[in-house]
């Protein structure tokens, strides 16, 4: 030992002095419980100082992830929220009387699964078919608004022609007047649509809202789809009014198709069209 | 007579000496006589440390055991007090002087120094044992006053021992 270099003697000591020590807080940790907790506790805050830092770097490099989570997350309860605002809109509504739910319209609720706002003939695929209820011609509105009809059903999906179809029409009326005219879509803007054959005599001021018709035989009366923005006349005859709808088409989650129970009778008794249902 | 065998026999004796002697002795809260020690102060100056703590902490192992103390107190104390043991006597020592010293004692340190030396080691050894005997700030002054009682009582006994048992006929 006397040959070694002295540097190294000495780290040899130390060692040999950790060692021992080791030693002798290891018998003292085995053998006493009180010591064991006072050393383990110490040593365990430690620990968890270590953990703490270790997780709040790991935490930072994976912001990346977490923030794709919480996306994720934010789209789960966005749509949560909307399906509940749905059935909360149309229980009040229902409470208020203003829909004759008991009446003739009831609804079943369905989420979209397909939706297309840039072409001219638009439609929409939702995830409930014949075996929900669902039949052709039915109306489908959302919590702001009138979203379309039902085309095609199959047993578990249905078809809707949106209400940005250029081939649609639709009844609507004014609020404040009752006058009531079509709705029609010119292919241009997803959130811009236009209500014609108002005559000219109707006193129409901006912001006027927009709702359907008490003469439809699909939609509920009184759903609030726009509200007025510009007036126009077309051909001399009639007024033809720019509506800005209520309801984002690109934004549509939920849904709630509109089953009239009488519609059957209706049609028999007025001999009417499919065309004139809306 | 053999290092060696002189080095057990004192290893045994001293050992007796404070688990039938001073570890039986109540002398009340404050005073904890742990003249053991001395055991390690008599090695010669120029006794390698590594031995030293070996020899530390084969006696502090057999107290630990022996007695009703907690496991590991006396080890842990006695070898940082054999680890520090040529290091504090170079401090206390004029240099060069260390090759005529034989081992620590009166008459090779001069009595003051002597007593500092022994002061500083049984400090060393009783700031170790009773931090990690209550290894807490509760009863805090308590500790402190066993630890400087004890301190004080120990430094005294290991000094009469020295006096009485290794320096006669000087």
């Amino acid at each position: 030992m006397s040959r070694l270099p002295p540097l190294l003697k000495k780290l040899l000591v130390l060692l040999l002095f950790l060692i021992l020590q080791a030693g002798a807080i290891v018998l003292l940790v085995n053998n006493s419980y009180f010591q064991q907790n006072a050393i383990l506790g110490t040593v365990r805050s430690w620990q968890t100082r270590w953990w703490e830092r270790r997780s709040s770097w790991t935490a930072f490099t994976r912001l990346r992830v977490t923030n794709d989570e919480l996306a994720l997350e934010n789209t789960r309860l966005r749509r949560e929220l909307a399906r509940l605002s749905d059935m909360e809109d149309i229980l009040s509504a229902a409470e208020q009387g203003k829909l004759a739910v008991s009446d003739s319209f009831s609804f079943i609720p369905a989420r979209v699964i397909r939706n297309s706002v840039s072409r001219q003939h638009n439609h929409i695929v939702i995830d409930k078919g014949f075996a929900d209820g669902i039949r052709p011609d039915m109306g489908v509105i959302s919590a702001r608004g009138i979203v379309g009809v039902v085309a095609q059903v199959t047993d578990h999906y249905a078809m809707v022609i949106s209400l940005l179809n250029t081939e649609q029409r639709f009844t609507a009326e004014l609020l404040k007047t009752g006058t009531f005219g079509t709705l029609r879509w010119d292919g241009v803007h997803y959130r811009r649509i236009f209500l014609s054959e108002i005559p000219q005599h109707i006193d129409i001021s901006m912001g006027d809202t927009v709702v359907s018709s008490h003469f439809s035989l699909i939609f509920p009366p009184g759903i609030p789809i726009g509200s007025v923005r510009l007036g126009s006349l077309k051909k001399g005859t009639f007024l033809e009014l720019e509506v800005e709808l209520f309801s984002d088409f690109k934004t549509l989650r939920y849904v709630n198709v509109v089953s009239h129970s009488g519609i059957k009778e209706l049609r028999q008794l007025t001999g009417m069209e499919k065309e004139d249902d809306l | 007579m053999n290092d060696v065998l002189k080095y057990i026999l004192r290893f045994v004796v001293i050992m007796a000496a404070q688990l039938l002697l001073f570890e039986g002795l109540n002398l009340g809260t404050y005073l904890y006589p742990m003249p053991y020690i001395l055991f390690l102060i008599l090695f010669p100056c120029s006794y390698p440390t590594a031995w030293l703590m070996l020899w530390a902490f084969a006696f502090g192992l057999g107290l630990d055991t022996l007695s009703t103390g907690i496991m590991g107190l006396h080890t842990s104390s006695f070898v940082l007090v054999a680890a520090l043991r040529n290091s504090l006597i170079k401090t206390i020592t004029v240099k060069g002087d260390l090759d005529n010293l034989s081992a620590p004692g009166f008459v090779q340190f001069g009595s003051v120094r002597f007593g500092f030396f022994v002061l500083l080691c049984v400090t060393v050894h009783h700031l170790v044992y009773f931090t990690l005997e209550s290894l807490s700030l509760f009863l805090f002054w308590q500790t402190l006053a066993r630890f400087l009682c004890s301190m004080l009582l120990n430094v005294f006994l290991i000094l009469l021992f020295k006096k009485t048992f290794y320096e006669r006929g000087r």
